[in-house]
Parts: structure tokens; sequence; C-alpha cells
């Protein structure tokens, strides 16, 4: 629904307009499920960020390790740091036990965990960076995304 | 009975109602600490209110985002672009509320005498130190052990990490050791439950 109200708009096929309630947006196709978006906040400023679906960024930070089971379904990189979200078949403790261990095997300092019954939202820090691991219950899977910020 | 506890509830109150104001004023202890004025402390509480109600909105198209992403990541084939637009506005939401409360907290400050930042340049100290002191609580060191905790760090087991708050009550367990525990009301009505 989002991108036929955008189709309306759109400027041509690799380049779309559209409108969210969070901010106007435009859409460009860089290659087969990646591509720019570029999005202005009602406060004024703009966001742009690189998208890129269905697989792990080259260039995702090696001391953030991801699940075996991890089927990656998007990745967004901003001037924030990049962000990555997985659907897996682990259920949320095994997700959580896997990042208080691999964290500070990878010299993160664990900050703050905290778990519900079907969420779970892990932070840790390592110099100017921060990881944060969120886990939400999707019913038979957990969606994982990651958000590696820089300060 | 019934009146019995009826008279120790009315007594109770009153005697609770002349030293606790009700409803409590809120940030008390912080107000005492800081020696905020009045106006400071209702400055800060009108700012929190206002953010509170600005963000409210944004954190409702947040969820109803999530529940798009949800329906999106579910089709076969994906959709990048829809994805990559409903991503991106979460994280404009999410940037919009940080300035925002970048912004309001500032506001907060603007009246600070610099007693009062001094002060708060303590609690920033203190807070830096709330992961160590988390560890230590789940590590049996340090922290009251009112409830029965339900267990704590070791080499197999992990129960939260830097989790605030103390140990996770053992099941069973949830009234504090140290306290006397009151029943009030008419339970003739309740089932047996055990």
């Amino acid at each position: 629904m989002l991108l036929a109200a955008a189709a309306a708009i759109s400027c041509s096929p690799d380049r779309q307009n559209v409108h969210t309630p969070g901010g106007d947006a435009t859409v460009t196709q860089t290659g087969k499920n990646k591509g720019t978006v570029e999005m202005a906040k009602p406060g004024g400023g703009t966001l742009t960020a690189e998208y890129e679906a269905k697989q792990i960024p080259a260039d995702w930070p090696k001391d953030v390790p991801l699940l075996k089971d991890a089927d990656p379904v998007m990745a967004l990189k901003s001037s924030a740091g990049p962000q990555l979200t997985v659907m897996t078949a682990e259920p949320i403790p095994a997700i959580v036990a896997f990042y208080e261990a691999q964290l500070p095997a990878h010299d993160w300092k664990i900050d703050s965990n905290r778990s519900t019954g079907n969420e779970a939202r892990l932070t840790a820090a390592k110099g100017s960076q921060t990881a944060i691991v969120s886990a939400l219950d999707r019913g038979s899977r957990r969606q994982v995304t990651i958000n590696v910020l820089t300060r | 009975m019934r009146r019995l506890i009826a008279l120790i509830a009315i007594f109770a109150s009153s005697a609770t109602a002349q030293t606790t104001p009700w409803p409590p004023e809120p940030l008390a202890n912080l107000k005492e600490y800081l020696q905020l004025s009045d106006v400071q402390l209702q400055i800060i509480l009108h700012n929190n209110d206002k953010y509170n109600r600005w963000s409210a909105e944004r954190q409702s198209r947040i969820r109803q985002i999530q529940e798009e992403i949800v329906q999106e990541t579910a089709k076969s084939p994906l959709d990048p672009t829809a994805l990559g637009v409903l991503y991106a506005e979460i994280e404009t939401l999410c940037r919009e509320l940080r300035d925002r409360a970048i912004l309001y907290r500032s506001r907060n400050l603007e009246a600070f005498e610099p007693a009062q930042k001094a002060r708060l340049k303590a609690l920033e100290a203190a807070l830096k130190l709330l992961p160590l002191a988390s560890e230590a609580q789940f590590s049996n060191l340090a922290g009251e052990l009112t409830s029965a905790p339900y267990g704590f760090t070791s080499r197999y087991v992990s129960t939260g990490g830097a989790r605030l708050g103390g140990p996770i009550v053992a099941p069973g367990c949830s009234l504090p050791m140290s306290g006397v525990a009151t029943r009030t009301g008419d339970f003739t009505a309740t089932p047996d439950n055990r």
C-alpha cells in the first residue's frame, strides 16, 4: 500500500517518492535488492541510508557476531552506523545467551540486558560504539535486529 | 473479623496520611538532593510531559511500522524498496525522538544553579558505576536480599548480566522476607487455589 501510493508520484522505475507519516522519502534502486533512501525529517534535517535486502553486507562489522541460523532480511547503513535484521528459528533465551557470550568475547562490555517472555534487548559498549541487539518473537521465528551506533 | 480488618485499614491509612503526601510528589527525592525550587520542579515536569505527549505519537507510529515490517517480511518475494523505506522511517523517528529528548534536557537544565550542576555531575558519575553495581548484585556481593533470589551468575548460569534492579525472585517467593504480609478485604468468595 505504501508503494502503491508512491507509484502515483514516482519519477522513474528506479526512483520513487514516498510519503510516510515519518517524513517524505526518495528511494533510489541501485541494484537488485538494494538502493538508497533519503528521508526528510518533519522537524528538519535529512536521513540518508543505504539498504540491502536478503544478504549480510560485506562490510558488516566482524566484531558483531551473527547467529549461525540467521536469515538476513534487511540491512540499513546510515551515518549513525549499520543495522541488520535477520530472522531465526532460535528461541529468545538462546539468542540472548549467544550474545551474552559472544559480545564480551569480541571485547564488548554488556551494559544492559532485559528480557521478557517474547522480547529481549541487550546493549553493549566498546570505545565510542554501542551495539543494540533486539529480539522479538514472531511466532514460528524470531526477528533479531542489531544496531551498531557510533557516538 | 472483617470489622477488625477494616478498623486496622482505617488506622493504617490515617497514620500514613500524616507522613506521606498523597498523591506522592513526583521527583521528591531528586528535588531534595538537587535542592530544586518548586518552579524548577514544575518546569522539569512540564517539559517532560510535553516530551511524553509528543513522543507517544511517534512511538505509536513506530509500533505500526513494525507491524508493517512483519507483513512485508512474510511476503515472497520480498519487496526490498518497501522494507527499505519502512526501516528508514523507523530510524528517522528514532533520531527525532533522541533529538527532541536532548532539546528538552537542555531546557530542563537551563535554570540550574552552579551548585545544582555540580550535584548533577556527581549523579552522572554514579550512573557510570551502575553496570558494575548490577554485576555485584548478580554476583551475590552487594545489594539488599529482601526477597529470595532465583540464582546468581556462576560459571554455568547467567542470570541476566547487567539487568538493573537486582536478581530475579525465585518462583513462589515474591513476598519480601523481612516485610510483614498483610491481606485485607473479603476473601470469602476466593476459591482455594493451593
